[in-house]
């Protein structure tokens, strides 16, 4: 079939109409669409003669679909004709650069027709007479994320920063969008703070990090503590001084999730306060997306009445720590504390009364202990800590601190006092032993706690531990 | 998922259609004329879109599709032509009448996959 | 078909004849190409001997002019361009239906203004129409088979084809989309 192919991509129906009779007239054969992604999908199932685009369109700009279509091997031969409503150089630049074979205006059909006649290009038959199509809008998306370059436009960019919204966490967003931004305009460093979760990304030139570092922080006032997400690559320019940083605000369903903060090179004030403001009003939907995915994993993580890991996380954590510290001979102690009398509680506070006194206690532990070691609820009344870095007596010694400060906790529950108190088990890690034995000596500890009168502290290896089942857990 | 009303007059066609329409994940319901594809736009609640052939005997496409688009409740159905007719007066008068597309046989099954699911009423 | 216009007897209808016979041509190679089979053109006496032939017939008419389309084929060219394993008859009224669309589609553009008949599919041995002057058909060869087309066009006195007197249509690939 020597009929030569058009895909015309007209958001127009009316002006589209008078061109494909124009084109039919010619001998062209059409697929015609208003939706460019569509369009895209046309011209890469079964490469055209010729695709006749605007230049300007709401979604997939027409530069962007020129791109595209050069980049993706089926297509790359296909020429790309943008059409406009003006002829002003900065449109038929933005054309040149994206690769088109030429810039025509609306409604100069025999312009249009003249340069198709010397473009179109017949293709080599595809194979077999029923072409695939992709998938639809996705996939043209994720090929456009892929070929990012300078010529985007403010529609394009918004998007773009939208479809951040997909990547769930928040330091993987950060990566992404500094990425997208350095390709936009040049800066010496870019930088977010984000109130919740509470973060502080930077990036910027390897060379100049500590320098970055110091005017960012001063810029957004950001805290130290914060989660600190470096990313540093050439990608940020090399420059340390130049004018003062450019802050702006990140507004998300009526409240302020973050700041943005960019430090530009001399004479980019003007481009860099345009992108910026042009982001800022966009990443609050990603952001808020990336924040609640990340709680989510987190939650997963972590038992929701206590805050505290949760059995599975606590595991896992300690599956690597426990190899840690046998690689590198340091000392490691696991305590395992049960409330006392915990049935007791529940059948005469309720099981509010119970959720109650675990929750205080929860909080009472975490006051109690080191940032390094890891507190998990263990099961229902259950509590399991790994103290790192601690030998047995420091175990001893932190384990009577926290009976003592459980035994003192006042839980207040409806205005009445429950009077609490727990059974600790210590062990000390023997160096080979696996993580399962370790737990099992802690529990053999606290367990001997229990029949030996409550409310104590016994290290494995203090006392004969009974070896006798915990079917005589009765009224613990 | 709402069907597909495939209304042509030639066995071949509709079975093609609905095999294309299958593998993209779409039932078809058959319709052999216009009368016939009219009836059944007027008593099936359960169809979404329609594909529509214009030469058949009695009532033609366009005169159909006009005349089911004159009924309110049919005015958001989408309709394509498939047909092997081509002149544009006749695909103006189906545009003006409603029509979202016009295909001139042989179709390429992706593509109208491609169209049907942006188109097809949830 | 009427008579009160005057039909030519000079041999313009030759011209005629000829210009239809190779709009037919392209359309029928091309239409069976659409559908996978290769089809060569060869002398209509050396075309294979034909045991069933399927036909379809189909009418033009216009205004000023008026003519038929026989499309007959041997069982194979039939069933490879089947796309579904499907009733032959009903696809030899769609080949038709979808021939005589790409000459008229290809008519238009000369000036001729035609509108289609259903075809008629008939099935038989030995079928041929009887056409208004003894004309051999367009014959084609292909692996196991053979296609052959008869084609008749009138044009009354004064009317004349020629290409771009007409307006350009839609023809098969064209999908134009308003969405």
């Amino acid at each position: 079939m020597s009929q030569k192919r058009i895909v015309l991509v007209d958001a127009s129906l009316e002006s589209s109409e008078v061109l494909v009779r124009r084109l039919h007239a010619q001998g062209y054969l059409v697929e015609a669409t208003t939706d460019p992604a569509l369009g895209a999908d046309m011209a890469l199932a079964a490469p055209p003669a010729a695709v006749i685009a605007d230049l300007w369109m709401p979604s997939i700009s027409g530069v962007q679909l020129c791109r595209l279509l050069r980049a993706e091997a089926a297509t790359r031969d296909v020429p790309v004709i943008l059409r406009g409503e003006v002829d002003d150089p900065k449109s038929r630049f933005w054309a040149e650069r994206a690769g088109a074979a030429a810039y025509v205006r609306k409604g100069h059909m025999g312009e249009l027709v003249r340069v198709l006649a010397k473009a179109a290009v017949v293709q080599p038959a595809a194979d077999g007479f029923f072409m695939q199509l992709s998938g639809g809008n996705v996939d043209i998306r994720d090929r456009i994320a892929r070929h990012l370059d300078a010529a985007l436009f403010d529609s394009v960019i918004a998007a773009e920063v939208r479809a951040l919204a997909a990547c769930g966490s928040v330091d993987r967003l950060f990566d992404l969008f500094s990425q997208l931004v350095s390709q936009l305009v040049n800066y010496r460093w870019l930088a977010l703070s984000t109130v919740s979760p509470a973060c502080f990304g930077l990036h910027y030139h390897p060379h100049s990090a500590a320098v970055a570092e110091a005017e960012a922080r001063a810029a957004l006032g950001a805290d130290l503590s914060n989660n600190l997400i470096r990313v540093a690559d050439e990608d940020a320019s090399e420059e340390q001084t130049g004018p003062k940083a450019i802050v702006f605000e990140i507004p998300f369903a009526g409240r302020i999730l973050g700041r943005l903060a960019i430090a530009p090179l001399a004479g980019g004030e003007e481009d860099a306060t345009n992108m910026l403001k042009l982001v800022s009003s966009e990443l609050g939907g990603p952001l808020r997306m990336a924040a609640l995915v990340d709680e989510q994993e987190r939650l997963a993580a972590i038992d929701p009445l206590t805050n505290l890991a949760n059995r599975r996380s606590f595991l896992a954590q300690m599956t690597t720590e426990i190899s840690r510290s046998g690689r590198y001979g340091l000392p490691l102690v696991i305590l395992m504390m049960d409330i006392d009398h915990f049935k007791l509680i529940n059948d005469t506070h309720g099981h509010a009364g119970g959720d109650h006194v675990l929750t205080d206690l929860a909080a009472q532990l975490r006051h109690e202990l080191r940032t390094s070691d890891l507190a998990s609820r263990w099961g229902g009344e259950e509590f399991i800590v790994a103290l790192t870095n601690t030998d047995l007596e420091g175990g001893r010694m932190a384990a009577e601190r926290i009976r003592a400060a459980v035994a003192k906790l006042v839980v207040l529950h409806d205005g009445k006092p429950v009077p609490v108190t727990a059974s600790l088990g210590i062990a000390s890690f023997d160096g080979k032993e696996s993580l399962d034995t370790l737990i099992d000596r802690a529990d053999r500890a606290m367990y001997s706690a229990k029949v030996s009168g409550r409310n104590l502290v016994v290290a494995a290896g203090d006392l004969d531990c009974p070896r006798d089942n915990k079917q005589s857990k009765l009224a613990s | 998922m709402k069907k597909v009303l495939v209304v042509d007059d030639s066995a071949t066609v509709r079975q093609q259609v609905g095999l294309a329409l299958k593998q993209g994940g779409f039932e078809m319901i058959e319709a052999t004329d216009g009368l016939d594809g009219a009836a059944k736009i007027g008593s099936l609640p359960d169809i979404g879109m329609v594909i529509l052939d214009v030469n058949m005997p009695g009532m033609n496409g366009i005169e159909m599709l006009e005349k089911v688009k004159q009924i309110e409740a049919n005015a958001s159905l989408p309709v394509i032509m498939l047909t092997t007719e081509g002149q544009h007066s006749l695909i103006e008068r189906a545009k003006k009448a409603g029509a979202k597309g016009w295909i001139v046989k042989p179709f390429k099954p992706e593509l109208l996959v491609a169209a049907v699911r942006k188109l097809i009423l949830a | 078909m009427k008579t009160n216009q005057a039909r030519s007897q000079v041999d313009h209808g030759g011209q005629v004849q000829q210009l239809v016979e190779g709009i037919a041509d392209e359309a029928c190679i091309g239409l069976f190409e659409a559908y996978g089979v290769a089809l060569e053109r060869v002398p209509p006496l050396s075309a294979p001997d034909h045991d069933v032939l399927y036909s379809g017939v189909i009418g033009f008419s216009g205004p000023r002019m008026r003519g038929m389309c026989v499309l007959a084929a041997t069982e194979t060219p039939i069933r490879r361009s089947n796309p579904i394993e499907g009733p032959l008859n009903d696809w030899v009224a769609e080949l038709s239906n979808q021939l005589a669309g790409r000459m008229k589609n290809k008519l238009l553009s000369y000036g001729a203004d035609v509108y289609l008949t259903t075809p008629v599919v008939l099935r038989g041995e030995h079928l041929a129409p009887i056409p208004n002057r003894q004309q051999l058909p367009l014959a084609y060869a292909l692996p196991g088979g053979g296609v052959f087309l008869w084609i008749e066009f009138d044009l009354d006195d004064g009317m004349s084809l020629s290409p771009g007197s007409g307006t350009a249509a839609a023809s098969e690939g064209d999908a134009l989309l308003f969405f």
